[in-house]
Formats: structure tokens, C-alpha cells, sequence
């Protein structure tokens, strides 16, 4: 018995040795694994592990920028008030008749709110742009119902309790980080999926309430949500393949209505006529929707789109109906009547290499946009005018949603930049002034408020460049109408008018001529044609190209007093031969063009022959070897070469960063003395491991600057996460530890296509603003928030996060919100440069277009951010340029990026994770100064992910060595001129902080290595006494 | 003296099968294309293959009789698979989290799968293993 019991303790002791040992291990690699995730530990867990300590003699300023606020309520209620102003602006009238808007006050008390989105609205993205709701702060976020409470509005009880009821019948499961989250309101299809129209039918709610209907008649405004979500990674495929077929709904497209959404609608004007009253649709989007057939709708008297409001736009929603605020928004993209009709849609998919290989990440597809610059309205109004012209053969049937000869009416359902008022206004062209010596066109226009209501009107001045023999020989498209500039005025009385001054940088009105003679004997420059050039005004793109025709002598009805007309005589090839900073231009992008690797393979897009060029679908390519031997992400070979010991690494010149705080000028000496203190193995660990916060450089005594994504706001991290809880100290952003707001997450805004749509570049500087002083408060310096991708068509669901289809008007908006939080030093980087127009396979298609159709669309979109702006820091893309991946593209990344419009920042690759198509020794000389991976602060770690980027290998090649010592100088100078380094003096040190899962770890090293070796020592005790 | 096999004997063998299952998942991980640059990290390869080879003979000696020095095999044994899951999942997180939100697509289905699935092995083994070694592996008759 004696024995039994005997060997059943030393099993006992066994199995809890067992035990205390795994824990044991557990903490001991969980201390090594801590210092490699430890940023995101301490996202997660709200904890700091380091913290700065300065010298208490210290004098001197030691907080730089200065916050607009005392008080995180006066912040967060400044954002609050941003965004509400956003929608009120950015919220576009598309149709009202009978005057049914606004609301008076009576008829807010009797709202009636169908649709199943007007309940659970779409108010950020699904991914990406998500809303962070905010409660129990000062500046709690609302939906929809909350937010017309608040105003005021009362609403059919009935109809909320009915959709309530009918929660099961529009819950939408998503697989979310291992596990699943539930939506009430509509979601994106994933990559690959279809829509499922989640609208109840009128027989489900019929039967869930069955007086529903009789409430509408003492409750007769029939306000009618219409919703399409949005976000990253996610997708809407064009036509009948996008949509789920089990439905039955008669959905055409995925962007186009359900039956379902159709009999509501129908269902709201059947009670309209039986009641009277008022129907309103709004339009809950951020791609652009297909809604002929509600404009067409006589029954339905007001479209809204609202696009997805954020936090606190419903306040604004809800003031525009009320009519408390005047809608003074136009529309970022062209609403067509078939989406699918556009040419870029024949080119949009999932297009697989015959040769793919599973093998090698990022060698899975090729898109070819051979639509060339005709994209959104730069297609359907150059088109319309070529209509009107007789040229091209625009009138054929090629790309007609109708069948029948392309007619400009039967395509376009609201054009760009359209948007009506509660008021009217006359607008006129007063005068046009060209300065090629100045390269600038300023405009005057005189707006007057011709109506009843005060309100704010925007100009919108464009440009119809001359398309001539020359173009047509050199295969220089020109667009019929082009944005060349925009202003929205102060807010105009009745009666009252304004004259408006644009002066536009004129280098936006030239074309790309990749076969031209440049200034350094070799091909590809910006020209100016010779011929007249008409500069016209207009309630969106197209009643400026019909103003600019009637301008030209065509028979259309256009206003002459709202264009001006310049003539150059003859062809300019030098005035934009150069680019701001003096640099020479030449083609760098040849290689996006297809035809550079396949000879023949594709035909671009020509005004000049719509119905011969009209894009075919490239699919099926085949990879050549030539091209293989970029598809496989091993470009650059690391050899010994140069003089690798003239680099200095490793000096002591007792500089700080800090010492440089302000200086902004980049040839500044002690610039090169600060970083010849870095050392190599802190380049390579710095730029292989960026991660989601800038790490400190100790030889710099350089701070840790955590990153933020965007663009609705700054998320990522409350305010109470890294904001400073001293209030002892002398920052005066600091706050109490109970603070109300500390919880508080600024992805609150409306989304980028409603900033867009206000026209508004003050509104939109006033968001960078509040921004930079969240930043201050936060303690969040880098934020990659100037998401300004173009919108190539609008099944592409990440939208949401872009602007515009327009080159123009996504450049004034993000330059303008970066220009916004510069002075509060946050650095707001755009993103994703550049190409990133799909989500499909968007981590290494390779996408092919002409340069002109790059430099004139999608990085127009960019230029003035870094030209003017003053942008610090980049984000770059997922996917190929050509068969380059993006970070490794020197044309992209080195020579217009770096080289000709001089940006000096620092450089974060997007989300790639393989340590190949990083392309890091390829990414370090264009100028990449960090990628996205995560990892222990050794340079054994960074090999180990990156097994060509050993100090051995990297140290005898001196080309590296210079460029890392180039990205690394200019990250130091991006967060020099940032509030990164605030709260820095010359004797602050940044000091760990072990935190309280640090001591945890330790604790049970230490308690459970004791306990397994009690445990064990038990064990053999008790084999002895067995024996004994 | 005669012996027979005891609880410990399964839980061992099942402990057993889920480390070379998680050895052998994380071996295919590193081939899938998503992975395969980062390349084999033999620490946890070495890691999970001394823990079976540990196991074994434990399974053995422990047929055999209870000689005291066998007592530490199991102990040993869940040490060597949790440090091989452990060093698993920390080379696989990042990845882990790009595949499940934004990279995930047809083509890195086996990535994801092979990387969580090894994981969960190996954790799985250890667990297994800590509850066998409250048991003999065999037992006199």
C-alpha cells in the first residue's frame, strides 16, 4: 500500500512539475517574444514602456507646437463640430422638386424612416476607415435616429420597432481574425463574393407589422435609405457575376438596385400619393450607386448622398433636411446609368498569368487599364463632346449601355461635380490670366446668390484643352474637359456676391508626351499644344464642357459668360520641361506599359477612334522570362562594391536629434554629423522592422514615433493610450488620468468621397488641423491618413477611403489636410503611392496603363501634397508597377517621388509581411525607409527574416550603406519637424519602463522555475522514500 | 515482474502524435509560397523533434519500469513542446494576422492553415503531455 501510495505522489509530483515547468517556459520565451511585439502589447493593453526623462535643470522650451485647445472637451468637441460641418457640406442635393427640401418645422415632427439602413446606417468602412464609436465622452458619436432626435425630428415609432423585429433578416456574419463578427447594417462582398441584397421584402415587413403602412399617413415624409458599404479588401464584381443568384431580385449590378430596395421605394410613393406628403431617398454610399431609375421616379421628390457620415455627419445630414444648413455639396465621382459600360470596366477582375506561380508571392495576375486617361467623367464628357464635335466616331455603339448609338443622355445619370442648393447662384467667368513665366492661371469669378436662401456655391473652374494633329500622330490624349481647380465662397446672402480668386499651378493643364524631345536630349515631357484653350465654369464637368463648346461655336446651349478662351500659338515643349525643384523630366514609367514587354499586346483607348480602340479585356498573359526575372522579387544582387569604410557609421559627435528639432533645411552640417553616429546595424534593423511604430535609434537618442492608420481620423490609439497623464509636467497637452475623454478614438470622420464632395479646401485643412491636435494630445505623430488613390470605377470597395475619380480634387483635398496638421507636427503621409486601384490581388498584380494616363491620373493625385504641401512621410503601395513591385520601382519611387518633386520624409511600405516581395535591399535605395514587419531589436532578427540582409553581406556593398544612411537621415529629419520630438531637451533620455507584464513574466520565471524545481526535488523525495 | 500498460501510455502516444503532427505541420508551412521566404527555422524544428525523441524514450524505459531518472523525461518533454510552439507562433503572428484581415485568398489557404493548425498541434501535445505525466506509463501486475 506503503509503495502504491508512494509512486502516486511522485506521479502527483510529476504531473505538477510538468505543469510548472511549461509555465516556466512559457515566461521565459515570453520575455524575448515581448520585446519583439511590444508596441503592439502595449496598444493593446494600454500600457508604456518607456518613458523620458530630462534633466530638471533643464531650461528652454521644451513643447514646440501648441495646441488650439486647453481641454480634451474643447478638442474632441472641435472634432465633433468638424464633422458634423463636413456632411453638412459635403452632403450632395442631386434631385428636389417641388421644393420638398428642406423640411419645415412641422414636417420634421412626422418622419417616417425606411429602409433598413436609415436604422443602421453604413457610417465607416467595413475594414479600413472603420467608425470607432465614442460614448460617455464629451463628444459621444451618433447614428442616424440619434442624431435627428437630438435635432429635434421626431420618427414613426412603428416603423422602429419593426425593423428592430426584423434584425435576423439583415444580419450579415463576416469571419474576422479567427472567429466572426455580426453586422446589422449591409456589408461589402469579399474578394470574389457576390452582394446579397439584404433589404426586407414589403411581404416581410407586412407581416412583422401589419399596419405599417397606415402609420405613413399621419407620418408622410418618407425619408427612404438606400445603402452600399464599403472597405478594405473587399470588392463589388461588375454585373450579374457580382450579385447573388439565389435572389432572384432583378439586380443588374451589384451598385444598382434589388427589387426589394425597388417595391420600398414604390411603396413610399404609392403612400405619398395616397397621403400626401413628401418621399426622400438618401443615398448611403461611397461607391457610386445606379439610380436612373429613382431620378426618373416622378414620385420620389429629393435624392440626398450622403456618402458614410462618420460619427457625427448625421448631425449634418440632419441639418440639411431641416434646412439649418444650406447643401452646398458636388459630386467627387460620375453617377453613370451602367457601370459596367465604362471602358476601365472592361479591364477589372481577377486576371490571372497563364504561368502564375503559387511558388513565388505576388506573381498571381496582370491588369491592363487600357483606357488610358478616360476615366470617370474625363471619359463620358470627352466622349459627349466629340458627340457634338462629329469626331472619333464617339456616336457608335462601342461601350453604349443602350445598345444603340452612344448618347451622352442614355449614359450619364448625375455628372461630377453636379450638386444643387436650397438657393441659386449666377456664376461668371470675369477673367482668365495665363503666366507661362509665372506657370500660373488665375482665375476671377464673380458669384452672386441669384435666390431666397443664404448659402456657400463652389467654383469649379476646368479647362478644355485643344486636341489636335499632333496628339493624334504622338498618341496624346486629351480629355474634353479637365478640373483644372476649384474654391468654394463664404457663405452668400441673398443678393449678396463674392469674386473668387483661383490661381492654379499651370503645370496641371499640361499633357504627357511620352515621345516628345525633353531637356536632356531624351524623350518624354509635359507640352502645352498650340491652339485655344477654353477655361469654363460649371455645375460640374458637364455643363462646363457644354459651356466650353458653345464657347468653341458648337450648337449647344451653353452660358459664353462662363468661359474664357487663351490661345498659345504654337507647341511648347520646354516651360514644363523641368519640375519645380529644376529637376529635367523624362519617361520613367515605360515599363507600365504592357506593349513594353508584349509587343502588340494591347490597344489603348483613343478619342480619336472610340469605337476601333474600345478596350478589350486582357486576360490569359504570359509572363515572359524577362519579365519572371522582376516577378520573382529578387532584383538587386548585394555585392562588394564601392568604398564601403568612406561611410561612416558608428561616430561619436555627442548630437542628439533633438539638436536639429526645427531645422529644415536638409543640407544643414549637422545633419551629416547627427548621422554618422548611426551604426549599420541599426539602419537594417530600422528599415527591415518599421512595424507599426517608428523604434528609438539610441545613437541618435532618437524617440519612439508611434504610426497611426486613417483616414477617418486618427484610430488606432485612444487618446489616453500614449497622452501624457503628468499634469505636473509643463506640457500643456497633458491631462488627469480619469480624464473623461481618455478613451476617446478619433475614427469618427465622414469618409474621404464627402470631404471630396464639399469642394471645400478650408474645411478640409480645418480636419487636418484638429488632427494635428489630436495628435498633440495623443502623443500619435505619424498618421497614414492622405489616402488619395484614384477612383478608377466605383466597383473598387475600398473607395471609400480615396476621393475622387479626379486628379484635381483628390490633390486639393489631401494637400490641404496634410497643410492643415504640418503646424501641430503631425506627419500625415499620403498613401498608397501609387497604382492601388483595386483590392483585387492587390498584393503583387501587376498593373499596366501608359505613363501618360500615371502622371496625369493616379499621381496627380499626389503631386501637390509633396511639391507644395510639404508632405513627410509616404505610405506605398501593394501592388506592381508593370511587373516592378512598387517599393522596388526606381522611375516611381526614386525619380519623380525623390527626384522631381523633392520629397524628403520618411517611407513606410504598406502591410507586406513576406520578407521577398518586401524587396528590401531593392526598396533601401528609392528611398523606402521602413517596411511594415515587426521584430527584436537585433540584427540576428532581421536576418532571420531577411536572409540577404546579414551585416557580413550589407557592409561590403557601399551602394546599401549610402542609401541607408540616406532613408535613415531622412526619417530623422521627418521626425525632427515633427511633434515627436516635444517634451525632448538636449539631456532627455528615453528610458524603459518595465511595465506590469514585464514583472509578471519575470515574477513567474522566477516563482514557477522555483516551483518545478520543488516539484521535481518532491518527486525524487518521494522515489527515496519509496526505496527506504 | 510483469507490467502492463497504464493511462500514461496514451496520453504519451497522443502526445506524441500531435508534436510530430505539429513537426510536420510547420515543415509544410515553411514550403507554402507565403512562407517560404522566411525560410526553416531549424530552433524549432530541433525543438519539436527532440521532444518526440524524448517521449520515445520515455515510452520505453517507462514500459520497462520506473526507474527515477525517467520521471524527468515527461517534464522535459512539455518544456521542448512549448518552447517549439511558442517559437512557432511568434514566427507566425504577423503572418498570421495579414492572412486572417487583408492577404488572405485561395492561393494562401494552406499558409494560414498549415501555420495555425502546427500551432494548435504542438499546444495541444503539450497539454496532453502535462496531463500523461500525472500517469505511468505502465503499471506491475
Amino acid at each position: 500500500m506503503n509503495g502504491k501510495q508512494n509512486r502516486g505522489a511522485k506521479r502527483a509530483w510529476r504531473g505538477l512539475a510538468s505543469l510548472t515547468a511549461a509555465v516556466c517556459v512559457l515566461a521565459l520565451l515570453g520575455s524575448s517574444i515581448v520585446n519583439t511585439f511590444r508596441t503592439d502589447i502595449d496598444k493593446f493593453l494600454g500600457t508604456s514602456s518607456t518613458m523620458l526623462v530630462t534633466d530638471p535643470n533643464e531650461t528652454g522650451e521644451l513643447y514646440t507646437y501648441k495646441s488650439d485647445y486647453k481641454s480634451t472637451t474643447e478638442l474632441v468637441q472641435a472634432i465633433a463640430d468638424v464633422g458634423e460641418r463636413m456632411s453638412e457640406e459635403g452632403s450632395v442635393l442631386l434631385k428636389n422638386e417641388n421644393g420638398a427640401l428642406p423640411l419645415t418645422s412641422e414636417e420634421t415632427k412626422k418622419v417616417s424612416l425606411l429602409g433598413f439602413s436609415s436604422y443602421y446606417p453604413v457610417m465607416g468602412g467595413d475594414m479600413g476607415s472603420s467608425l470607432t464609436p465614442n460614448v460617455g465622452t464629451d463628444a459621444d458619436t451618433v447614428d442616424f435616429v440619434q442624431a435627428l432626435t437630438a435635432k429635434g425630428f421626431v420618427i414613426n415609432q412603428t416603423l422602429a420597432d419593426m425593423y428592430k423585429a426584423l434584425e435576423p433578416n439583415f444580419t450579415t456574419e463576416v469571419a474576422s481574425w479567427g472567429g466572426s463578427i455580426k453586422y446589422t447594417r449591409i456589408t461589402a462582398p469579399s474578394i470574389g463574393g457576390t452582394f446579397a441584397s439584404k433589404e426586407p421584402s414589403q411581404e416581410v415587413m407586412t407581416s412583422t407589422a401589419a399596419n405599417w403602412k397606415d402609420t405613413l399617413k399621419d407620418n408622410n415624409i418618407l425619408i427612404v435609405t438606400l445603402a452600399r458599404a464599403a472597405g478594405e479588401n473587399k470588392n463589388y464584381t461588375p454585373g450579374t457575376d457580382g450579385v447573388d443568384p439565389s435572389q432572384n431580385l432583378n439586380q443588374t449590378d451589384p451598385l444598382g438596385l434589388s427589387d426589394d430596395e425597388r417595391d420600398l421605394i414604390a411603396a413610399a410613393v404609392e403612400a405619398k400619393a395616397a397621403n400626401g406628403g413628401k418621399v426622400i431617398v438618401l443615398l448611403n454610399n461611397a461607391s457610386a450607386m445606379e439610380i436612373q431609375e429613382i431620378k426618373d421616379n416622378a414620385g420620389v421628390d429629393a435624392i440626398l448622398q450622403i456618402g458614410l457620415p462618420g460619427g457625427y455627419g448625421f448631425y449634418g445630414v440632419a441639418d440639411v433636411l431641416s434646412g439649418a444648413a444650406n447643401p452646398s455639396g458636388h459630386l467627387a465621382d460620375t453617377y453613370v446609368v451602367k457601370n459596367a459600360n465604362s471602358p476601365a470596366a472592361q479591364n477589372y477582375g481577377n486576371y490571372s498569368w497563364t504561368n502564375a506561380s503559387n511558388e513565388v508571392t505576388g506573381f498571381n495576375s496582370a491588369l491592363v487599364e487600357a483606357e488610358n486617361i478616360y476615366i470617370g467623367y474625363k471619359y463620358y464628357e470627352t466622349r459627349y463632346a466629340d458627340t457634338v464635335i462629329g469626331q472619333g466616331s464617339a456616336t457608335s455603339t462601342a461601350g453604349s449601355s443602350t445598345g444603340s448609338a452612344w448618347n451622352y443622355d442614355s449614359e450619364v445619370t448625375y455628372p461630377f461635380g453636379y450638386g444643387l442648393s436650397y438657393t441659386t447662384f449666377s456664376q461668371t467667368l470675369d477673367s482668365v490670366d495665363v503666366d507661362l513665366t509665372a506657370k500660373t492661371v488665375t482665375a476671377k469669378v464673380t458669384v452672386t446668390n441669384t435666390g431666397s436662401v443664404a448659402g456657400k456655391d463652389v467654383v469649379q473652374l476646368y479647362v478644355s484643352l485643344p486636341y489636335t494633329d499632333y496628339d493624334r500622330e504622338h498618341k496624346v490624349e486629351k480629355a474634353g474637359i479637365q478640373l483644372l481647380d476649384y474654391a468654394k465662397t463664404s457663405v452668400l446672402a441673398p443678393g449678396a456676391s463674392e469674386t473668387v480668386t483661383i490661381t492654379v499651378d499651370a503645370q496641371y493643364m499640361a499633357s504627357w508626351d511620352s515621345t516628345a524631345d525633353n531637356a536632356i536630349g531624351t524623350k518624354g515631357t509635359y507640352i502645352l499644344d498650340a491652339g485655344d484653350y477654353y477655361f469654363a465654369l460649371g455645375n460640374g464637368a458637364h455643363e462646363a464642357v457644354v459651356n466650353a463648346l458653345a464657347a468653341a461655336g458648337y450648337s449647344v446651349e451653353g452660358n459664353a459668360a462662363m468661359v474664357q478662351k487663351w490661345n498659345l500659338g504654337a507647341l511648347d515643349t520646354t516651360t514644363f520641361a523641368r519640375s519645380k525643384n529644376g529637376t529635367a523630366l523624362e519617361n520613367q514609367l515605360e515599363d507600365m506599359d504592357v506593349n513594353y514587354w508584349l509587343p502588340g499586346t494591347a490597344v489603348y483607348l483613343t478619342r480619336n477612334d472610340w469605337e476601333g480602340t474600345w478596350p478589350k479585356s486582357y486576360q490569359n498573359l504570359t509572363a515572359t522570362d524577362d519579365m519572371k526575372s522582376y516577378l520573382d522579387n529578387d532584383i538587386y544582387e548585394i555585392t562588394a562594391n564601392g568604398d564601403p569604410s568612406s561611410i561612416t557609421f558608428g561616430a561619436d559627435n555627442g548630437l542628439s536629434l533633438v539638436d536639429l528639432k526645427g531645422v529644415t533645411d536638409p543640407e544643414d552640417e549637422r545633419w551629416s554629423l547627427l548621422m554618422d553616429q548611426i551604426t549599420l546595424e541599426e539602419c537594417m534593423i530600422r528599415t527591415g522592422f518599421g512595424g507599426t511604430s517608428t523604434k528609438a535609434i539610441a545613437s541618435l537618442n532618437s524617440p519612439e514615433a508611434i504610426q497611426n492608420d486613417g483616414p477617418n481620423g486618427i484610430y488606432s490609439y485612444a487618446l489616453g493610450q500614449y497622452g501624457n497623464k503628468d499634469t505636473s509636467s509643463t506640457d500643456p497637452c497633458a491631462f488627469a488620468e480619469d480624464d473623461k475623454n481618455k478613451d476617446y478614438k478619433a475614427g469618427v470622420m465622414a469618409n474621404q468621397t464627402v470631404i471630396a464632395s464639399t469642394f471645400n479646401k478650408d474645411l478640409v485643412k480645418e480636419y487636418g488641423a484638429v488632427m494635428g491636435n489630436y495628435s498633440l494630445w495623443a502623443n500619435l505623430t505619424i498618421y497614414w491618413g492622405a489616402s488619395t488613390n484614384i477612383h478608377r470605377l466605383p466597383y473598387n470597395a475600398r473607395n471609400h477611403e480615396y476621393y475622387s475619380e479626379d486628379a484635381m480634387l483628390s490633390s486639393g483635398c489631401a494637400a490641404a489636410f496634410i497643410a492643415g496638421g504640418l503646424p501641430y507636427g503631425l506627419v500625415n503621409a499620403v498613401k498608397h503611392f501609387a497604382f492601388n486601384d483595386t483590392e483585387v490581388n492587390r498584393t503583387g498584380v501587376a498593373v499596366f496603363m501608359t505613363e501618360q494616363q500615371a502622371r496625369e491620373n493616379e499621381l496627380r493625385c499626389y503631386q501637390a501634397s509633396i511639391e507644395d504641401a510639404g508632405a513627410l512621410g509616404v505610405m506605398t503601395a501593394f501592388n506592381r508597377v508593370g511587373v516592378i513591385a512598387a517599393n522596388a520601382h526606381e522611375g516611381l519611387m526614386k525619380n519623380i517621388l525623390h527626384g522631381e518633386w523633392g520629397f524628403y520624409g520618411l517611407i513606410s511600405e504598406d502591410f507586406i509581411m513576406d520578407a521577398m516581395y518586401v524587396h528590401l535591399k531593392e526598396a533601401v535605395q528609392n528611398g523606402i525607409t521602413m517596411s511594415c514587419n515587426t521584430g527584436e531589436n537585433t540584427a540576428e532578427a532581421v536576418a532571420n527574416k531577411y536572409n540577404y540582409w546579414t551585416v557580413e553581406n550589407v557592409s561590403k556593398d557601399a551602394k546599401l550603406c549610402e542609401a541607408l544612411k540616406w532613408c535613415m537621415t531622412k526619417q530623422a529629419y521627418a521626425l525632427a519637424n515633427s511633434n515627436a520630438l516635444d517634451g525632448y531637451a538636449s539631456s532627455t533620455k528615453l528610458v524603459s519602463v518595465k511595465t506590469w507584464y514585464d514583472n509578471a513574466l519575470v515574477a513567474a520565471e522566477i516563482v514557477f522555475g522555483v516551483l518545478t524545481l520543488f516539484n521535481i526535488l518532491m518527486m525524487f523525495r518521494g522515489g527515496k522514500k519509496k526505496e527506504q | 515482474m510483469k507490467r502492463k500498460s497504464s493511462a500514461g501510455l496514451f496520453f504519451t502516444v497522443l502526445s506524441l502524435i500531435l508534436a510530430v503532427a505539429g513537426a510536420v505541420l510547420y515543415y509544410l508551412n515553411t514550403t507554402t509560397a507565403y512562407f517560404a521566404s522566411q525560410g526553416l527555422n531549424t530552433t524549432i524544428l530541433i525543438v519539436a523533434c527532440a521532444a518526440v525523441v524524448v517521449q520515445l524514450i520515455y515510452l520505453i524505459v517507462g514500459m520497462k519500469g520506473t526507474p527515477a531518472v525517467n520521471d524527468l523525461f515527461p517534464i522535459i518533454a512539455t518544456a521542448l513542446l512549448i518552447a517549439a510552439a511558442v517559437l512557432f507562433a511568434s514566427a507566425r503572428v504577423n503572418g498570421i494576422a495579414a492572412l486572417i484581415t487583408f492577404e488572405g485568398n485561395e492561393t494562401t489557404t494552406m499558409a494560414l492553415y498549415t501555420a495555425i493548425g502546427g500551432i494548435i498541434a504542438l499546444v495541444a501535445a503539450a497539454l496532453v503531455n502535462i496531463l500523461g505525466s500525472f500517469f505511468d506509463v505502465s503499471k506491475e501486475v
